[in-house]
Parts: structure tokens; C-alpha cells; sequence
């Protein structure tokens, strides 16, 4: 095509597009595994996500689970864990690991060309990982050191503690690492929770990019001859244990010249109704730049550099929260400030001009989001793990297009009632 | 904690030795099978975290090594154990299959890269803005041609101690 560029392309908004999700292919290997692919992209290279149900809900013990998740590469019977590593990075292949709370999973992104190279240490880690004593030492060793050094910062530690108050210290949401934990890991910890978890355990697929032609027999041979998806893994139930009082305030620093505020209610998951409507008042009240909360404490007070608000990724039960560091001595006016734009919302109705806004950001980011096939594999696989379909995604879009002010305000009066939050200050 | 930090001047983006520069920071601190992640984390534990890079600038910028020592490590045990791998580049010539991961690994950086629309327009203007948009299919190119022998060679042009500065950072606590 030849481009006409004496005319200046049309500006068209997002909310006017037609946005849809190309589909994946879904296929089964021999030993029960679902690989959900998207192939597709301009360069050869691809991604294969394997998930397993092996986040910190299935641990009896903290920390086992992350722990278990870290150190799968860390050797095999065979490799050493410089050798597991120069196995994947000798073909420019990058392995990740990532441990969740329902999910574990471990990601490699490599070139399609090198793929048949890589593949079997992946095999050979899911068979035959052997969580070496030395390996777990420096690994306790140097999170204890990274922990230490986090737990000065006020900020980390507002984000454990309000988890903790929203969920409990024993649910798998609100639990955090500790120097205990740390100290508590042994190896039979980590080889049991492997073996049931990883090795004989749950294991979904994703793929995405350009895949090699045999692309099937290749996992079949690499995955579907490992002993995954046997027996169904018991899902534990872990009960919401949320704090009593609502208001606190922890001196971490004395010396500290901030605040580290986090304002919270419990809201619930993406199967509600209420959802994607509650994205919308989200974003006006603190979801982007041009939000009220930016507008109003960091643009007019000048309290803060940055104030957000969103919605949690949880599974079981989401929460809301709205997250700023501030100076010491604003951190009380700050949380005023919050509320009286809660107050505000509930009162008012939004303007017209300002949800338009809001919807064409909206819309326009999950256009900007959907660049590529790993991202678009990446938003199915979020769907397919929340139980969620493609309905999901055309309702929400339809639900950011059509909602109207007085929704907005119904929502506000619903959700963002002063009182239902918790409210915490570490200094 | 404390913490090392290291800094020598290097050449720009135009410099002869960009590539192998590249190259060298890769082979030093590139993941978790570099010379310095293994050799000064997992064999000789000295450090927690460690990591070598270069800033990538225009103009003649920084290659660096920065890292946080495992307490009780001592400032100079560990400035000694750095000094002695940035040695072994100056007085060894890397293995072949070394080099080539690093280049493997810097092929696959440019593919993924350039998978979002994104980044490809960041990459086009930025070759624009140094010469050429054009020069952007050529960068490939580019790191394969280093060889053992330039590696070696610009490691010596860097490491010079004339050419280092070190920032010794103490915890209060520790010091």
C-alpha cells in the first residue's frame, strides 16, 4: 500500500473501534496437559508459559512455595545450576520463574529456531530437580540480606501490612516472607512440595509466537510424556480472616521524612457484575495521570509526586486500594483529601466530557495492550485462570461504552463509603 | 550493607569498540551463568547481587559493576575478587563458546525487542537520530563480527586502573 502522505490520517477515538480478541487454538497432550496457543508475530521467536497449581495456597508451611519456585532451576542429578543456566542462555533463551497465590508458573521466551535445543531441560527440570543443600543456603543467605534492606523502606512494609489486615497473616494473599521463614526452609520441604506439585502435579500450557512445524510432537515428546495432571489437586479453601480495626499507623523510621499511606476495602472478583463499571469510577477517582486524586493532591496540593487507585488481580476475592507516598506532615491531609473526593463522587454527577475522557483511555490502553502475540496469549491466560471467557472481555467493553454518570455515582454510593475502608500510615 | 560500586570510561556509541563492549558486560554480569553472578555469588558468596552494564550513551559513557557484599564481607576482599575477573578478560582470551552465547543472547534481545510496535518505532528513531534509520538491520551484523581477540583487546582498553573510579559505600550500622 501506498501511503498518501499529503493528507493527514483521520483521528478516529478508541471507543469507535471494533476491538476484538483473536482466538488461541486449544490442543490436549497425550498425558491430559492443555496447551492454549496464539501463533502469530513478525519475528520468530516464541513463549511457553507452563502453569502449574503450585502458588503459596497449596503451601502447609510459609515461604515453601516461593522457595520451591526459585530453586527449580538450581540443579538437576545431572546439571549443576550454572549448567541448567548456560543451558538456556549458550541458545539466548531466557527462563523465568514466577510463584503466585493459586498459580506457579515458569516461563521461556527463546528463539523459535533454538527451541528444540531448549526444551528438553525443561523436561529434565520438571523431572528431575534436586533442590541442592548449597543452593538452598545462598538462597536463604540472600533473601534474608534483600529483606533486611527492604524492610527499612516504609513503602514495603505498608504493602504487607495492609494485605495482612484485608486478608490475615495466614491466608496466602495476605502472608509475607520473614526472616524465620527464610531460616525454617529445609530441603525435604522444598523436594516434597516439588514432587507433588511440580513433578506429579497440574500443569496447564501457554504458547505464543512462531512456533517450529512439529511444534505438537515436539511437547508431546518434551511434556506429555511427563507425569503431570494424574490426579486432581485439592483445591484448600482458605478462609478471609480481615482485621478488626481499621485505622492504623506504624513508626518504621523515625527518622523518615515520609509517609507511606494505603487506604483499602475488600471488593469482589471479576466474576461480579459490578466489575468492569467499578474500572471505570476506578479510573476517574485515581486509575491514571489525569485522575481526581492526581489532579487534586499531587497537581493542586502538591502533597505527593503520585497517587493511584485500583483493583487487585486476586482470583478468590479482589480488594481496592488506593496507594501514595507523602510528606510527613500532609499524610493526615492527604487521607482527607481521598476521602473527600470519595464524597464528591458520591455526590456529584461526573461530567460528561470526563467519562468520555476516561472510556478512550480506557479503550485505548487495551488497544496499546493487545501489541503483540504474547500479550494477546497473556490476556487469555489470564481469563482461563480466573474461569473467565471471551464473554469477559466484549462485556466489559461493552459495559466501558455504554455506562452513564448516574451509574458512576451509583457505584461511588455502593463502593467508596469512607467507612468500609482500612487506612494505614507507616512513617 | 554495603555496597561496591565501579565505574571505567568508555567509548560512545560510534566508538570501534561498542560491540565488544556490549559484548563484554554480557559476558561479565549478563544472567545467572556470567562470570560474576558465579563466580562471586554462588562460588565465593561475597556477594548478594551483582551486576555489570553500561549506560549506552551517545557520547563516551560509563561501563560499571555494582554490587551488594554478603555481610561480613570485607570491602577489599570483595573489590579484589571483581578486580581479579575483569583481569582474567585482559589476560585471557575468551572461549569461543563463550562468546558465542553472549552473541546468541544478544540476537535474541534484538528479536524480542523488536516484537511490539512500540519498540520498533523507538528503534527506527533511534538509529534515525544517529544516522541512519536503516542502521537498525545492520546491528546484528555488527556483534557477530567481534571476535575473542577484540574482546580481549578493548577489555584492555578499559581496565585501566587510571581509568577507574570506586564508590565504597558503608552501612552506619557496619562500617
Amino acid at each position: 500500500m501506498i501511503l498518501d502522505r499529503t493528507n493527514a490520517p483521520l483521528i478516529k477515538d478508541a471507543v469507535d473501534f471494533d476491538i476484538q480478541i483473536k482466538p488461541y487454538q486449544l490442543y490436549t497432550l497425550d498425558n491430559g496437559v492443555k496447551v492454549y496457543a496464539f501463533e502469530g508475530g513478525s519475528q520468530e521467536v516464541m513463549l511457553l508459559d507452563l502453569v502449574f497449581s503450585a502458588g503459596n495456597s497449596y503451601e502447609t508451611r510459609n515461604w515453601v512455595a516461593p522457595a520451591t519456585n526459585y530453586l527449580l532451576k538450581n540443579g538437576t542429578s545431572s546439571k549443576t545450576a550454572f549448567e541448567v543456566n548456560d543451558a538456556f542462555e549458550f541458545y539466548g533463551a531466557f527462563l523465568n520463574r514466577s510463584c503466585f497465590n493459586e498459580t506457579a508458573t515458569i516461563s521461556l521466551h527463546s528463539l523459535t529456531k533454538h527451541f528444540t535445543k531448549v526444551i528438553p531441560v525443561i523436561n529434565e527440570i520438571l523431572a528431575d530437580a534436586i533442590f541442592p543443600e548449597n543452593e538452598i543456603a545462598i538462597y536463604q543467605q540472600n533473601q534474608i540480606q534483600q529483606l533486611t534492606l527492604n524492610l527499612k523502606k516504609g513503602d514495603f512494609i505498608a504493602n504487607r501490612f495492609i494485605d495482612e489486615y484485608l486478608f490475615g497473616i495466614d491466608h496466602p494473599y495476605g502472608k509475607y516472607s520473614s526472616e524465620a521463614a527464610y531460616n525454617q526452609l529445609t530441603r525435604d520441604d522444598l523436594t516434597s512440595f516439588y514432587n507433588k506439585y511440580y513433578k506429579e502435579g497440574e500443569c496447564t500450557v501457554f504458547m505464543a509466537g512462531k512456533f517450529p512445524s512439529n511444534i505438537e510432537s515436539i511437547l508431546n515428546q518434551y511434556i506429555g510424556t511427563l507425569p503431570l495432571n494424574k490426579q486432581a489437586i485439592e483445591k484448600p479453601v482458605h478462609p478471609i480472616v480481615a482485621a478488626s480495626d481499621k485505622k492504623y499507623s506504624v513508626v518504621n523510621d523515625p527518622s523518615s521524612v515520609q509517609g507511606a499511606i494505603r487506604i483499602a476495602r475488600h471488593f469482589p472478583n471479576r466474576h461480579h457484575p459490578d466489575f468492569a463499571g467499578a474500572q471505570v469510577l476506578n479510573n476517574i477517582f485515581g486509575g491514571f495521570f489525569g485522575s481526581r486524586l492526581m489532579s487534586n493532591i499531587r497537581e493542586d496540593k502538591g502533597y505527593t509526586y503520585g497517587i493511584h487507585s485500583y483493583l487487585q488481580n486476586h482470583i478468590q476475592q479482589s480488594a481496592w486500594l488506593v496507594s501514595t507516598d507523602a510528606g510527613k506532615d500532609v499524610c493526615r491531609a492527604t487521607i482527607d483529601e481521598v476521602y473527600k473526593e470519595m464524597s464528591i463522587l458520591r455526590t456529584d454527577l461526573v461530567d460528561i466530557d470526563e467519562l468520555n475522557l476516561v472510556k478512550n483511555y480506557m479503550l485505548g490502553s487495551l488497544l496499546g495492550d493487545l501489541d503483540g502475540p504474547f500479550q494477546i496469549i497473556g490476556r487469555w491466560k489470564s481469563y482461563i485462570l480466573n474461569g473467565l471467557t471471551e464473554e469477559y472481555f466484549y462485556n466489559t467493553i461493552e459495559t466501558v461504552r455504554a455506562i452513564q454518570p448516574a451509574q458512576i455515582k451509583e457505584l461511588a454510593n455502593k463502593y467508596l463509603q469512607e467507612d468500609d475502608f482500612y487506612e494505614l500510615v507507616v512513617y | 550493607m554495603d555496597m561496591l560500586m565501579m565505574t571505567w570510561h568508555m567509548g560512545g556509541r560510534f566508538d570501534e569498540n561498542y560491540h565488544a563492549t556490549d559484548l563484554l558486560t554480557e559476558v561479565l554480569g549478563g544472567g545467572a551463568s556470567s562470570r560474576l553472578y558465579e563466580q562471586l555469588i554462588k562460588v565465593r558468596q561475597l556477594f548478594s547481587s551483582i551486576s555489570c552494564f553500561h549506560f549506552g550513551t551517545i557520547d563516551p559513557g560509563l561501563f560499571v559493576i555494582t554490587g551488594k557484599l554478603v555481610k561480613g564481607i570485607s570491602m577489599s576482599v570483595a573489590e579484589k575478587a571483581v578486580l581479579e575477573e575483569v583481569e582474567k578478560m585482559k589476560n585471557e582470551i575468551l572461549d569461543e563458546k563463550e562468546l558465542q552465547k553472549v552473541i546468541n543472547k544478544t540476537e535474541s534481545m534484538i528479536c524480542f525487542e523488536d516484537m511490539s510496535i512500540m519498540n520498533r518505532a523507538q528503534s527506527l528513531a533511534f538509529y534515525e537520530l544517529i544516522g541512519d534509520a536503516a542502521l537498525m538491520n545492520e546491528e546484528l551484523e555488527k556483534y557477530q563480527a567481534v571476535t575473542p581477540l577484540k574482546i580481549q583487546a578493548t577489555a584492555k582498553t578499559i581496565f585501566e586502573d587510571n581509568n577507574r573510579n570506586t564508590l565504597y559505600y558503608y552501612s552506619k550500622n557496619m562500617a
